[in-house]
């Protein structure tokens, strides 16, 4: 009754309980907990969702039209697999046409940056009666299991453009993701970030001590914490102050050396890290790398500083400058985790809020377009080598096998080993789905 | 369509006449004590304690001992003003020898502005859903202001919630927000009215009827169909604006799922209503929903405030009539009605109360008490938590403030601190049992690292650590200070002896300064400091 009543369901249950023995005599409960996640087949199951703000131009990328007026100025390469071809920006990306599935077919209806967002991220249209967790927090919560580092780490968020977009909504704050945040000097106004010649650090929001406490205070603080917790708990014995003192220690887990090195990108040669990408983009995705070799389900990855991909003017030079950096990111991440097996477990989707107009306006730019757009999968539960659905002739309309963002959302969560209408429940007892929609099963493997 | 004009002035004048009553109200509470048969809140707080004895003896139930000063007065800062209180008022109510300065307490505290700001800050979270903050902050806000001055006039909680319901929105900005919020659909807003002021979860009968269930599909859509008139005039302006406009119309029917079944409204365990020329749906709902007899709507009232100061309700459904306690609730229930929907009474009467004032402590706390028989520990909301932090050393935010005299929490414009807002939105657990603990490691990463606690701790910046700098202060005197502002008690010689120890290796007043941060850290994020108890 009070777990129906709580949203929660019953592996967070065991969970919770399991941290509320922690430091307590009840042990024997510890191994049914183990084998409880060890017969998960969910368990090592990786999600990298990458998100293109300002809704990049599907014309120019994955649904070229070669001979149309429409066209631009790009012309289409063939890649690994005949018959699947992309832009001449996207050489690195086209060797693993293999592993990619490119969707043309996509049709939504919001085409504001904010509603488009939202729609897009948590399968809802905004301001509904219901909070709806973005699909990634909703994701990340399912594909949890007992680890130090965070379960959803997202890198350069846009989150101004829609909060909502980005949060947990009534899932509640436990599973918001870990934000980490480029440093090492922001890029000059308009400078390509490929330009930047030394790769920027990413750092995690938290992690990092206050600037006037170090090392040595910090352990002075966490032993003095944990003197005086111990005297407060001993004789104590609510299983929610046992709960808040496990989250503090495993907090204080986070910030050990071995956690942090997670995250410290300097370890990686420079050569590497150049061919990822110098950009906040290319070192994401290495981090994104780092942290499904960790372990951590479900990373994010924003390509385009705010509305990047709002190409309204001058779209052809500013597309394939993102392109690029798209390319060497992305690209180099399927290397690596392919490399390292863990392709085959890692579910990679790339979107944005919508696509952009075929027709190119006066500004040598193209608009906002929601009618028929493309979003890409890739890698684990994915069947690469193909282009699902088609566009017309000039890219308007969709011709064939139209999906809507629904469906797009249920194939990803298929493709992790989630069945998309598992429901989580809200405070005032709504059952809502991970996603409503129909998988398309053409592509998953 | 629009509703002709002579509804709207009806309507007018309806919202008149329950605004008059708040007068009349006013005079009504001259005479109460000399109704010899209406208790007083002590009065009434002695049978609450003699109903809640009956049950302990019933059950065999040992109570816990009475709550220590200290811990008392932290928990009903809390509960009724959402900060802990000041070092200055702890020491003074430690040393005051006065036996009814509880009393004094609880009533400088209903009086107090951050009564008010408590109450509002409250009820936003209840009315609006988990999310629609991020959304609609200036409009959240808004509501917020909108309950606030009600609740600083200690309106009636019938009309509360009648203005609420009869809203036109427009230039009076907050409570058309539970119609925003709800997408203005008849469903929605029949579930949320359901939850809200009559406490029962009518929508699970929204598709069907349940054979154990007590409510039919009837229930729900005949108080859906009350809703079906009021419209947001469908322009996109209107929705984006600020002064989002409502409207009656006199057309608009609901039916049911997948039929073209029209259904009537009908109040929910009562009869039909039948459309009238003077007088909208929605109108006919707010004065059957308020009105004295509608028990369902002071039992959920009751039964909610219980929740806050005790941590779970009198009953835990109150769609169970044969629930042990009901006695209890129904009684409340009507000296709430009595005493004409007088919340602060009802705050009064509760927090006077012994089982109130028990101490958490003692008993296997793995259990939940039976029968109220020792408090429930709960954790602060995050707004509690914020405020606590501003209350121990003053945030670089003026807005936030809690006991500013120019703020009290409240802001001019429709702006509120963005570091307060950011704090909270990254801390609000997901919705669950108030007495668990709800948070994760991001959450106590903030805690440990984040802007907040840096400045409440900073040597330097910490406005509490700089008073403690004093010279003629001892370093037990320190310790003192710091457990007192952050747990309202002495600390335990055993733990004054381990802060000592740490004071004792400062050689420099630098790494003293150090070190006072130190244990102001270490107490900050303690469990102890987390918790209401």
């Amino acid at each position: 009754m009070a777990s129906h009543h709580g949203g929660i369901d019953r592996r967070e249950l065991l969970r919770n309980f399991g941290l509320g023995l922690l430091g307590t005599s009840c042990a024997s409960w510890l191994p049914s907990l183990a084998a409880e996640i060890a017969q998960d087949p969910r368990r090592r199951r990786h999600c990298i969702l990458l998100w293109m703000s300002g809704g990049p131009s599907q014309t120019d990328l994955f649904d070229m039209k070669p001979g149309h007026a429409n066209g631009g100025e790009f012309k289409e390469v063939a890649t690994s697999v005949p018959g699947l071809r992309f832009s001449e920006h996207l050489p690195k990306l086209g060797k693993f046409g293999d592993q990619l599935a490119v969707v043309r077919s996509l049709t939504t209806k919001e085409g504001d940056h904010a509603r488009g967002t939202h729609l897009v991220r948590t399968g809802h249209p905004p301001a509904g009666e219901v909070a709806y967790p973005s699909i990634a927090c909703a994701l990340a919560k399912e594909l949890e299991y007992e680890s130090v580092l965070p379960n959803y780490v997202t890198v350069a968020p846009p989150r101004d453009i829609n909060p909502a977009a980005f949060e947990p909504g009534f899932l509640g704050a436990r599973y918001a993701p870990a934000i980490v945040a480029g440093s090492g000097g922001p890029p000059a106004p308009g400078a390509a970030p490929m330009a930047l010649a030394k790769p920027v650090d990413l750092k995690m929001a938290d992690l990092e001590l206050p600037p006037d406490v170090n090392a040595d205070e910090a352990a002075r603080r966490l032993a003095l914490w944990n003197t005086l917790e111990r005297k407060f708990l001993d004789g104590r014995h609510a299983n929610a102050f046992e709960t808040h003192n496990a989250l503090y220690r495993k907090a204080a887990d986070l910030m050990t050396p071995d956690v942090r090195k997670a995250f410290d990108l300097t370890t990686e040669s420079d050569k590497l890290r150049s061919q990822y990408g110098n950009g906040v983009f290319g070192q994401g995705c290495l981090l994104a790398r780092r942290l499904v070799e960790r372990g951590v389900p479900f990373v994010e990855v924003a390509l385009g500083d705010g509305l990047g991909w709002d190409t309204h003017q001058d779209n052809f030079r500013r597309v394939k400058k993102l392109s690029e950096e798209l390319d060497a990111g992305w690209a180099t991440l399927m290397g690596e985790l392919q490399e390292r097996d863990l392709l085959k477990d890692t579910t990679i989707l790339w979107i944005s809020e919508f696509g952009r107009t075929p027709q190119i306006n006066g500004n040598a730019g193209r608009d906002h377009f929601p009618a028929a757009w493309s979003c890409v999968f890739a890698g684990g539960g994915i069947k690469g080598g193909q282009a699902y659905g088609k566009t017309s002739a000039d890219g308007t309309t969709v011709e064939e096998k139209q999906v809507g963002i629904g469906d797009v959302l249920a194939t990803l969560s298929t493709a992790l080993g989630v069945p998309p209408d598992h429901e989580n429940v809200t405070a005032s007892n709504r059952p809502i789905k991970i996603a409503e929609g129909t998988p398309i099963h053409d592509i998953l493997a | 369509m629009r509703l002709k004009r002579a509804y709207f002035w009806f309507l007018v004048v309806a919202l008149g006449i329950i605004r008059c009553s708040i007068a009349i109200a006013a005079g009504r509470s001259e005479a109460r004590t000399t109704d010899s048969t209406l208790r007083t809140s002590e009065q009434m707080a002695a049978r609450v304690d003699d109903l809640i004895a009956q049950m302990w003896s019933a059950d065999k139930v040992e109570p816990a001992v009475k709550s220590a000063d200290g811990e008392f007065m932290r928990r009903v800062c809390l509960d009724l003003n959402g900060v802990i209180p000041r070092v200055g008022d702890v020491r003074a109510f430690l040393a005051d020898d006065n036996p009814t300065k509880r009393v004094q307490l609880i009533d400088r505290l209903l009086n107090s502005p951050r009564y008010s700001t408590h109450m509002a800050t409250t009820w936003r979270n209840r009315i609006l859903p988990l999310g629609v903050d991020a959304e609609r902050g200036p409009q959240a806000v808004a509501l917020q202001k909108w309950l606030r001055a009600r609740f600083a006039k200690n309106l009636r909680y019938d009309n509360l919630v009648g203005e609420m319901l009869l809203t036109l929105g427009g230039d009076e900005l907050g409570p058309a927000l539970f119609y925003q919020a709800n997408d203005v659909s008849p469903e929605k807003l029949a579930t949320s009215t359901a939850e809200l002021f009559l406490g029962v979860h009518l929508h699970c009968a929204q598709c069907h009827d349940h054979p154990t269930a007590s409510w039919t599909q009837r229930d729900f859509w005949g108080l859906a169909a009350f809703f079906a008139r009021v419209r947001a005039p469908d322009d996109r302006n209107n929705m984006m604006r600020m002064s989002y406009r409502l409207v009656d119309t006199n057309q608009g029917d609901v039916m049911l799922p997948n039929s073209s079944t029209v259904v009537s409204p009908k109040y929910p365990d009562g009869d039909d209503a039948t459309d009238a020329s003077d007088r909208t749906r929605r109108l006919q709902l707010a004065l059957w929903l308020t009105s004295p007899e509608n028990k369902f709507f002071s039992r959920a009232a009751v039964n909610w405030a219980w929740s806050q100061l005790f941590g779970r309700g009198i009953v835990e459904s109150l769609d169970d009539t044969e629930a042990v306690n009901n006695q209890l609730l129904n009684e409340l229930a009507d000296y709430f009605v009595k005493t004409d929907f007088d919340l602060r009474n009802l705050w009064r009467t509760l927090a006077l109360t012994q089982a109130y004032q028990l101490s958490s402590g003692g008993g296997d706390a793995t259990k939940p008490p039976q029968d109220f028989s020792r408090m429930i520990a709960r954790p602060l909301t995050p707004e509690q938590l914020y405020d606590s932090f501003a209350t121990l050393a003053p945030l670089n935010d003026a807005a936030s403030q809690p006991y500013s005299p120019e703020t009290n929490g409240v802001t001019a414009g429709l702006e509120e601190s963005s570091l307060r807002t950011d704090f909270i939105r990254r801390m609000r657990p997901p919705p669950g049992d108030p007495a668990e603990y709800r948070e994760g490691t991001l959450q106590a990463l903030l805690l440990m690292n984040g802007k907040a606690v840096a400045d409440v701790t900073a040597s330097g910046r910490s406005s509490l650590l700089g008073a403690l700098e004093a010279p003629f202060l001892s370093n037990a005197d320190c310790v003192q200070s710091l457990f007192l502002a952050a747990f309202a008690r002495q600390p335990t010689d055993d733990e004054a002896k381990t802060c000592l120890a740490v004071l004792a290796e400062a050689k420099t007043p630098t790494d003293r300064s150090k070190a006072l941060s130190d244990i102001l850290w270490a107490l900050v994020n303690s469990t102890e400091f987390a918790f209401n108890q």
